[in-house]
């Protein structure tokens, strides 16, 4: 069982992911079939269509990939740090504080550089705030650190709705796409790229100490595996993940919760299984899920984070049924 | 015969929960196959000592041998594969199969980057047999009767491979065959491996049966400790467990209960 199924899943997974990519570069409003994809990437013609592909529709695709990536990562990360299967990369207040930051950013009328910068920079301000008040006693329990996260996440909350409700209409409109999620403004350069192979790997490497992990503090500790460590490791990683991805599109919501789950009623419940595969089906997700946004009222352009919620909701709920019939 | 070898020593160990004391001086020596029972009214301290023991929590004062080293010497993974804990309750909201699951015992003995090998399925294959829990080896976890889990952690146990086996409450959830079972197969492994065992049991009969000695903590820190036969009176466990508990012969074993 455990030694089959990378077999099936995971070429399943890299399949999908390519489709994904090619489905992603052909949709928009101006229209390019995939045989014109791919002809333009294969081929030597010149002109507008190359343009269009090669400036504007391949760097936002792999914008999508690389934000639904991390978020998914982050999202494993963190249900296995709370030991939560609710727990999704936002819960702890990150993306909270870099709303708060980038919400500020664009009342000041800041370019979409600034606000990428000040979304991080408020990231880190949250991160570095829960871990301090969550530490403080010395113990670092997930229900401390979760409770600690909600709260602060709360005074976020607050926060935005002071902005939203105090700003003109137009940097209001902004604001809400910020906060629903955007890769509109989005590129991913080599930083982004660089720190979801890192985490990607960092993460391999303790994959197996996470499976352990999961079944319970006690029981890793008696299995040889250092929790402490390990949970402030994961910790910093699921921050620095999110906090990355928040950079990037904003607050895309649905990714990091639901792509892991998807993937454990799938099977693959061990985490060597489950990191690669959440890092493909997060990113080719969130690239379908954009590719919808901006073809399906065109040429207007929906937020991504509302249609993730759009094809995700169904998505999962039938995976959820079908797994429940089929193992009772 | 074999020499024996000294598993676990411990040398003056105090040991205090909230400011109630467990013990304030214990020294004992626990031998290669030997299985010691500590027993105890509720609240006296037999799960903070396993853990003590386990290092999961620090002792006040004295000090704790694993073959000869201080505890507190090992690392972490090197005392997984020394020092193996079955715990009084799991906590279960991840899900995993009951193969995966049982497959974890082996992760003390894995370098980083390697999967289970063959030999690791068929230790873990083996230990879920010794519980009969092989005909559910795709089963959730999540899905388990609490004997089932009991079971499962034991399994886990097994494939872990300790030299030194604490365990909390194993009759737990248990029914009255699988606890005599479960323990028998626990005492073949003392014997095979050159191991020693430590359980925390409410169960007076279950020690009575399978351990050499019993350590008997009474609440006043100054805890019993001698072989089974001269601990498990009807005077020092009515004193111990402040109810009156008497005791009937059944053949060569003798059989405790309240009055």
């Amino acid at each position: 069982m455990l030694q089959r199924h990378p077999f099936v899943l995971l070429p399943a997974l890299l399949g999908l992911t390519l489709i994904s990519f090619l489905v992603s570069f052909s949709s928009g409003s101006a229209d390019l079939g995939i045989g014109a994809v791919l002809s333009q990437l294969f081929g030597q013609e010149q002109g507008l269509q190359q343009q269009i592909l090669f400036e504007l529709r391949i760097p936002r695709s792999i914008a999508a990939f690389i934000t639904g990536a991390l978020l998914a990562l982050s999202g494993v990360i963190m249900q296995v740090l709370l030991r939560n299967p609710l727990a999704d990369p936002y819960i702890l207040g990150i993306s909270g504080g870099a709303a708060v930051a980038a919400l500020a950013a664009i009342l000041l009328g800041a370019s979409a550089l600034w606000i990428s910068n000040a979304a991080f920079a408020g990231a880190l301000l949250s991160i570095a705030i829960v871990f301090g008040i969550a530490r403080a006693s010395g113990a670092w329990s997930s229900t401390r650190l979760l409770l600690t996260g909600v709260v602060v996440s709360a005074g976020w909350g607050a926060m935005i709705n002071i902005l939203l409700t105090t700003s003109a209409n137009n940097s209001v409109y902004s604001m809400l796409f910020w906060l629903m999620g955007d890769l509109s403004q989005s590129s991913a350069g080599w930083i982004s790229t660089g720190i979801l192979l890192l985490g990607f790997m960092l993460m391999m490497w303790q994959a197996r100490a996470m499976n352990v992990l999961a079944r319970g503090d006690l029981q890793a500790e008696a299995l040889g595996v250092n929790v402490p460590r390990l949970k402030l490791f994961l910790y910093f990683a699921t921050s620095v993940l999110t906090a990355c991805a928040v950079t990037i599109a904003g607050s895309i919501g649905f990714v990091g919760l639901v792509i892991p789950h998807m993937l454990r009623l799938l099977g693959a419940r061990d985490h060597r299984l489950l990191i690669p595969s959440s890092v493909l089906l997060g990113g080719s997700f969130l690239m379908i899920a954009d590719s919808v946004a901006r073809s399906i009222v065109a040429p207007l352009q929906l937020p991504v984070g509302v249609v993730t919620a759009m094809i995700g909701v169904p998505v999962f709920l039938l995976i959820l049924r079908h797994t429940r019939s089929a193992r009772e | 015969m074999a020499f024996a070898s000294t598993i676990l020593e411990i040398r003056d160990l105090r040991l205090e929960i909230a400011g109630q004391r467990i013990c304030t001086s214990l020294s004992l020596q626990l031998q290669a196959g030997e299985c010691l029972g500590v027993l105890g009214q509720n609240g006296t301290g037999k799960t903070t000592l396993l853990h003590t023991l386990a290092r999961l929590r620090p002792a006040q004062g004295g000090e704790i041998l694993l073959r000869g080293q201080s505890l507190n010497a090992w690392s972490r993974k090197a005392l997984a594969r020394q020092l193996g804990v079955l715990f009084q309750s799991s906590t279960d909201s991840m899900p995993a199969s009951v193969e995966e699951t049982a497959l974890m015992g082996r992760h003390p003995h894995l370098p980083d980057w390697q999967w289970e090998s063959a030999d690791d399925v068929a230790v873990a294959r083996t230990a879920l047999k010794a519980v009969n829990l092989d005909s559910l080896l795709t089963r959730d976890i999540n899905t388990l009767s609490g004997g089932e889990r009991q079971r499962l952690a034991l399994a886990m146990l097994l494939a872990q491979k300790p030299q030194l086996y604490l365990l909390d409450e194993p009759g737990n959830h248990l029914d009255i065959a699988f606890q005599v079972k479960s323990l028998q197969l626990l005492r073949e492994q003392l014997a095979q491996q050159n191991a020693a065992l430590c359980m925390a049991t409410h169960d007076i009969n279950l020690a009575a049966r399978f351990c050499d000695r019993i350590l008997l903590l009474r609440g006043d820190g100054e805890p019993l400790i001698g072989a089974t036969r001269d601990v498990l009176t009807p005077e020092t466990l009515s004193h111990a467990y402040g109810c009156s508990i008497g005791v009937v012969n059944a053949g060569s074993r003798q059989v405790f209960y309240p009055e």
